[in-house]
Parts: C-alpha cells; sequence; structure tokens
C-alpha cells in the first residue's frame, strides 16, 4: 500500500517537474538523493565517484521530464540510470580497479594499530573496520551483476521485479543471481559470524552452534 | 511443512525470510521446522548470519554540496540549452533531422575516402602506422557520428520528440547490459 502511495506520488511529482516545478525535483531529489548514492558507494566503493555519477543520474532525470512516463516506477528507472553508469565506469576504470583491490578507506592494518594505548572502544573501532573491510573486499568481488543484484535486495530492499526491471532480465534470473551472490558471500564472510559487540566466540565457529540460534 | 532443504525450496526461502518478505504465519511455520530439523536449523543459521554481517557495513554520508553542485549543474544546463536553441534557430525542426542526417553521411563518406585514399608516405612507414592510423580513423568517425547522435536528443528536447514517447538514450539505455548479455 505504501509503496503504490510513493509510486503516485513520485510520478506525479516528476510530471509536476516536466511544468517546470523546480521544488518537485527537489522533493525527488530529496527523497532519493541517499538511496541512489548509497547504491553507486556500495556498488564501487569510492564516494567521490558515487557522487559524481549520482550527479550524472539526477542530471538526466532532469534532463528526461519531458518524455518521462509514469508507467515504470520512479525508483526502478532511477536505479536503472545509476546501474548504467555504474557498470560504464567499472568498464572504463577496470585497470584502475585491478590496481586498487580495497578502495575506498585506508588499510586497517596500518600503524593504528600498533598504538600501545588499546583502549577497549579502540579495539572495538579497529575490529569494526577489519570486519567492514571483509565484508567490502567480498562485495567488491562479486561479478557485477551479482553485486548489483545484491546490493539492490540487501541495501536498497527492492522487490525482484523491481531488480528484473532494472538488470533488464526476468525475476528468475534475479533469484539466480541472489542465490549465487548470497552463497558467495556466506563462504567469504562465515569466519566473521560472530558479532563483533558480544566478544565472544561460539564454540568452533559453527553457524548450527547455539551461538547463532535461529530465532 | 515440508522439509526445504528436502524439497530444494531453502535458497528461495532465506531471501523472502531474510528480507522480512515471508507471510507471518510461513515465517513461523518455519521457525518451528528449523528448530525440529538440525539441516534446515545449520542453512537459516548460516544465512541469517551473512545477513548480518552484511548490516555492518554502512555508507558514508553524503558531502553536504550535492544539492547545491547538481543545482549549479542543471542551471549551467539550462543556459547552454538556451545557447543551443539560439544558434540553431534558423533551422526548424523539421529541417533538423535531414540536415542532421546528412551531415552523418557526409562524415562516413569523407571517412570512406580517407580511409582508401593512400597516405603519401614510404611503403615502410605505411606498414608501420597504417594500423594505428586507421584505428584513430576509425575511433574519429565514431566519436563525430556519436556527436551527432547525441546532438539530436539535446537540441531536440523540448521542440520535436513528442510528449512521452520512449527515448530509450534519456532513461539510461541498458544497451551495454544487454549486449553484455543474460543476467543469469
Ligand atoms: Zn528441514
Amino acid at each position: 500500500m505504501a509503496a503504490v502511495a510513493t509510486l503516485e506520488r513520485d510520478s506525479e511529482l516528476m510530471l509536476r517537474v516536466r511544468e517546470g516545478d523546480g521544488e518537485s525535483f527537489a522533493l525527488l531529489l530529496e527523497r532519493h538523493r541517499r538511496p541512489v548514492i548509497h547504491f553507486l558507494y556500495r556498488m564501487l566503493q569510492d564516494q567521490a565517484v558515487a557522487e559524481e555519477l549520482a550527479q550524472e543520474v539526477f542530471l538526466r532525470v532532469y534532463r528526461a521530464r519531458n518524455s518521462y512516463e509514469p508507467t515504470a516506477k520512479f525508483t526502478t528507472w532511477l536505479f536503472r540510470i545509476a546501474t548504467h553508469l555504474a557498470l560504464n565506469w567499472i568498464r572504463d576504470n577496470q585497470k584502475r580497479l585491478a590496481n586498487h583491490a580495497s578502495l575506498d578507506e585506508e588499510p586497517v592494518d596500518g600503524p593504528a594499530l600498533q598504538v600501545a594505548d588499546m583502549r577497549p572502544n579502540v579495539e572495538q573501532e579497529l575490529l569494526r573496520r577489519a570486519r567492514r573491510e571483509e565484508v567490502k573486499r567480498a562485495i567488491a568481488r562479486l561479478p557485477e551483476k551479482q553485486r548489483a543484484a545484491v546490493l539492490m535486495h540487501k541495501y536498497s530492499e527492492m522487490e525482484y521485479s523491481q531488480i528484473a526491471a532494472v538488470l533488464g532480465c526476468s525475476e528468475s534470473a534475479v533469484k539466480s543471481l541472489l542465490f549465487r551472490a548470497y552463497e558467495t558471500l556466506r563462504k567469504r564472510l562465515a569466519h566473521l559470524a560472530v558479532s563483533p559487540t558480544k566478544g565472544t566466540r561460539s564454540r568452533g565457529g559453527r553457524s548450527s552452534e547455539p551461538g547463532l540460534e535461529f530465532r | 511443512m515440508r522439509c526445504p532443504t528436502k524439497t530444494g525450496r531453502s535458497s528461495d526461502l532465506a531471501l523472502e525470510y531474510l528480507s522480512s518478505r515471508l507471510e507471518p504465519e510461513t515465517a513461523q511455520e518455519l521457525e518451528r521446522h528449523c528448530a525440529e530439523c538440525p539441516a534446515c536449523r545449520e542453512y537459516f543459521a548460516a544465512q541469517r548470519a551473512v545477513w548480518q554481517i552484511l548490516d555492518e557495513w554502512e555508507a558514508p554520508p553524503t558531502s553536504p554540496g550535492f544539492d547545491r553542485e547538481l543545482q549549479r549543474r542543471i542551471a549551467a544546463e539550462k543556459a547552454r540549452g538556451k545557447w543551443w536553441r539560439t544558434l540553431w534557430a534558423p533551422f526548424t525542426p523539421r529541417m533538423l533531422k535531414p540536415a542532421a542526417a546528412f551531415a552523418g553521411l557526409a562524415v562516413i563518406v569523407a571517412a570512406a575516402v580517407l580511409l582508401r585514399t593512400p597516405a603519401p608516405v614510404s611503403r615502410e612507414a605505411a606498414q608501420r602506422g597504417s594500423e594505428a592510423v586507421d584505428v584513430e580513423q576509425i575511433e574519429q568517425v565514431v566519436e563525430d557520428l556519436d556527436m551527432l547522435y547525441l546532438l539530436d536528443p539535446v537540441v531536440l528536447d523540448e521542440t520535436v520528440k513528442p510528449a512521452g514517447a520512449a527515448e530509450p538514450d534519456k532513461v539510461g539505455s541498458l544497451t551495454n547490459v544487454r549486449r553484455r548479455g543474460k543476467c543469469a
């Protein structure tokens, strides 16, 4: 229900943008800026590039205001543009990407780890950063389409049908992309399967142990 | 509930369960089943663990100047649009498409002539350089054609295209994505 309401509001806003209403464009931007930038950031793991491409996404939306048709869900349309730009960027920067295994943040095993004064919160922060780096690496190593599908499913909470529309394939193809991606992630991240806040490792690290009991 | 591991539905169910898309009754059934079935319990616990680990990755905040920069670009684009319209004013919209097509044709013909005409250089030099030159020339032609193609939507944006007409380029066409093959 809420989704339908949002659909109406987004498309109504877009139609008003067509009439030259800048306020409506600002509202659309306010609503979708974060999801688009976050998607691009996770896709490319470079905040500056993500924001630059997001600029282009919204510029294209603005340019297309006259040809916009409310038949397609606005979010789907937006993510199609974003995915298209992200995949093109990856294609054009493949060499650069190959030279930078981890892209955005400094390595966690630098001098910071040698600090003698290891207060618990510092230690915990370093641990969190290390875990985050592993998550980023695991996602960055996924094939582009699997990566895009997982990011839309996990972080953008999009439906299979929307992801399918964005990637230009069937829903069953999307499911298959997701199965494979999550399975790969499970293998790569299994060793992290203990919450950093608990600070204890379930015996043997096995997921079937009570430490990770199924709700 | 029939055992999802045995019926091959576990991956499907896990995706829906973890993204909270499963009907509450089905979710409860699944939980009850997992309490009794070690295989499913292990599988779903592992999937849940991955799901939770992925939650730890938060995206950084957006730069405060993002909206301002976008406004600046839109304003610049509007100004450029006016400039283009002034430049193209002598051409009526009806004239523009044939003109662009003719220009494109002219580029192709010119390129063909350039590529076929032997350059006045020594045979050795020609052999050495021909491949590079050809590639350069072809790239230039492609670029020129791209320019003409790009020109079209920019200039015709508000004048010729019927409102609501499908314009793949403007909605971020997925040509490249599709060209790379199917999803699966
Ligand atoms: Zn079972």
